[in-house]
């Protein structure tokens, strides 16, 4: 059997808000509560960012994933019981354009005839992610990465998708789901190019110290079509000051 | 002499009405590949060894550890977990089809709903109210655990009803893996609440007693659940409920 230490936990992931009170508690109920910044958009679990920073705690992924399960069940209620209207009154043509949208993109990716394989694009990408945005981080080798990023962007436009079934079809699936990945390759990447500190699972030996000073703040990406546009928020610390983890 | 390549033989089926075919594919060998990671690298190179373009084979899979029963397919003639398949171990070429007690979807990709649905008729799980903390439950003696956890191993993934003559497309019977899943909430000590339930259930249509006691799930089983232990537990179970219902016990 072979044994290789491998990714098992995604630290970050859709931005989430929640509602405190003055005490800085949150408010259980609130439909605030791990809604995304699409209205009516919750998230919860390994794909919302809350809860871990810089690092998970062993074991404490399932923690917060039934946490996070808690607070957005009763926020989703109550945010569906405070709408003005139901989705039965939105017109059909909303819903009709979005299939429409959707079909297209489906149909654009059948029509993908040039000589790229999808699955020969995951495996560099996974390739390149493992070796230079692991653990261990330097600021030429991620740039290099993003450069590789930007070469497979381009590859994808180029892929020969081999199966234009509209039944059961993994290669169209997968290959929509791979630009996403790309996407959000660039993401960890420059997120991690910037942040010119160690902290976490975040090491970069040129900056092997935690600086808190600069960084003790929540990276935030917005998809642009030019990229990821990156903004800092700060951490809420009014509970629980931050110590230095020494295990 | 060393291999150098793999040779794999595929039965390809488009959808659940399209006709059958075997494409053949080559590989470059790799030490201790297992029959996923050499599915993997056929859709890399989608092409058949007579050099005819085609569509990626379509699988299914998930855990890659043997426990999620996903990737259930018949290799080289045998029902199996293709993650678990070690190429190093098979015989060449290695044979792939879809399981064929099952809805097919397409490829080696079938449906296993027949399960599930035979999972909700026998009740196999333990209502709990969530919306109040009800303290610890009662405690389990040793035995009874390691029994339990034997049990709760099946992961669903269909190769005792692939090997069962009792299952066929058509018939209901519910196969050996749901009878097990009775016992294992039956002896559950908050389980056991809704025992009568789940032998009534395990009564009716496509029950127990369609059973024909072939034992030919036993020897299928990857997890090596104790299944025609199980089954004439089971079958004990349900004499004496009968019993305790005739004379009112
Ligand atoms: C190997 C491994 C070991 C781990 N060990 C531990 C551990 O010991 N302790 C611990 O606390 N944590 C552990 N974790 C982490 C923890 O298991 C996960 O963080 C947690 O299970 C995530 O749960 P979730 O419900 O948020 O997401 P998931 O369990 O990933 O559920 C997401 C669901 O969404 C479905 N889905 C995806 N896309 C779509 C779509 N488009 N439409 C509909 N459905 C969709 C998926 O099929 C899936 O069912 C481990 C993780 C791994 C991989
Ligand atoms: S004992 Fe035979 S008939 Fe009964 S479930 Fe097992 S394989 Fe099927
Ligand atoms: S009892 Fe065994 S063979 Fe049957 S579904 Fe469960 S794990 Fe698979
Ligand atoms: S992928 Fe889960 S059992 Fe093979």
């Amino acid at each position: 059997m072979r044994v290789f230490p491998s990714v098992h936990y995604t630290m970050g992931g859709l931005w989430i808000d929640y509602e405190a009170d003055a005490s800085g508690n949150i408010v259980a109920g609130s439909p605030r509560n791990h809604q995304t910044n699409i209205p009516g958009l919750f998230a919860a679990g390994e794909v919302d960012y809350e809860y871990h920073g810089a690092n998970r705690l062993g074991a404490n992924s399932l923690l917060s994933c039934f946490y996070g399960g808690m607070l957005a069940g009763p926020a989703m209620v109550n945010y569906a019981k405070g709408l003005e209207r139901s989705c039965d009154a939105v017109p059909a043509s909303v819903f009709e354009a979005e299939r429409k949208r959707q079909e297209e993109a489906f149909r654009r990716i059948c029509a993908l005839q040039g000589t790229e394989n999808p699955f020969v694009l995951h495996k560099e990408l996974g390739e390149v992610m493992t070796d230079n945005v692991a653990v261990v981080r330097y600021n030429d080798k991620l740039q290099a990465a993003d450069n590789a990023i930007l070469a497979f962007m381009d590859r994808w436009k180029r892929i020969d998708i081999h199966d234009a079934a509209t039944w059961a079809n993994q290669a169209v699936s997968f290959t929509r789901q791979l630009w996403n990945m790309l996407e959000l390759a660039r993401v960890i990447t420059l997120g991690a190019l910037r942040r010119d500190e160690s902290r976490g699972s975040h090491y970069k030996p040129d900056f092997p110290e935690r600086n808190d000073g600069e960084w003790l703040k929540t990276t935030l990406a917005t998809w642009t079509p030019s990229g990821p546009e990156f903004r800092y928020a700060p951490v809420d610390i009014s509970l629980l000051r931050p110590e230095a983890r020494k295990y | 002499m060393a291999k150098n390549t793999i040779e794999l033989k595929i039965k390809r089926q488009d959808g659940p009405n399209a006709a059958a075919r075997w494409e053949e594919f080559s590989i470059p060998y790799k030490p201790k590949m297992n029959v996923i990671s050499a599915l993997m690298e056929v859709r890399r190179h989608p092409y058949t060894v007579q050099g005819r373009k085609t569509t990626p084979p379509v699988w299914d899979a998930n855990c890659l550890e043997e426990v999620c029963g996903a990737c259930s397919m018949i290799i080289n003639g045998k029902v199996r977990q293709a993650c678990s398949a070690l190429v190093d171990q098979l015989e060449l070429p290695i044979v792939l089809e879809p399981m064929t007690k099952f809805p097919l979807v397409r490829d080696l990709v079938v449906d296993r709903q027949r399960m599930f649905d035979a999972l909700k008729r026998m009740h196999a799980w333990i209502p709990i109210d969530g919306t109040y903390n009800l303290g610890p439950g009662p405690r389990v003696d040793p035995n009874t655990s390691a029994m339990a956890y034997s049990l709760a191993r099946c992961m669903t993934c269909g190769c005792c009803l692939e090997v069962c003559p009792q299952i066929t497309p058509t018939s209901t019977f519910i196969g050996a893996a749901a009878i097990s899943q009775v016992r294992l909430f039956n002896m559950h000590p908050t389980g056991k609440m809704h025992a009568r339930e789940r032998l009534e259930a395990l009564m009716g249509e496509g029950g127990l007693q369609d059973c024909g006691n072939a034992q030919n799930c036993v020897h299928a089983c990857p997890k090596e659940i104790p299944l025609t232990e199980s089954i004439a537990a089971m079958g004990r179970e349900t004499t004496a409920y009968v019993l305790k219902r005739l004379f009112g016990g």
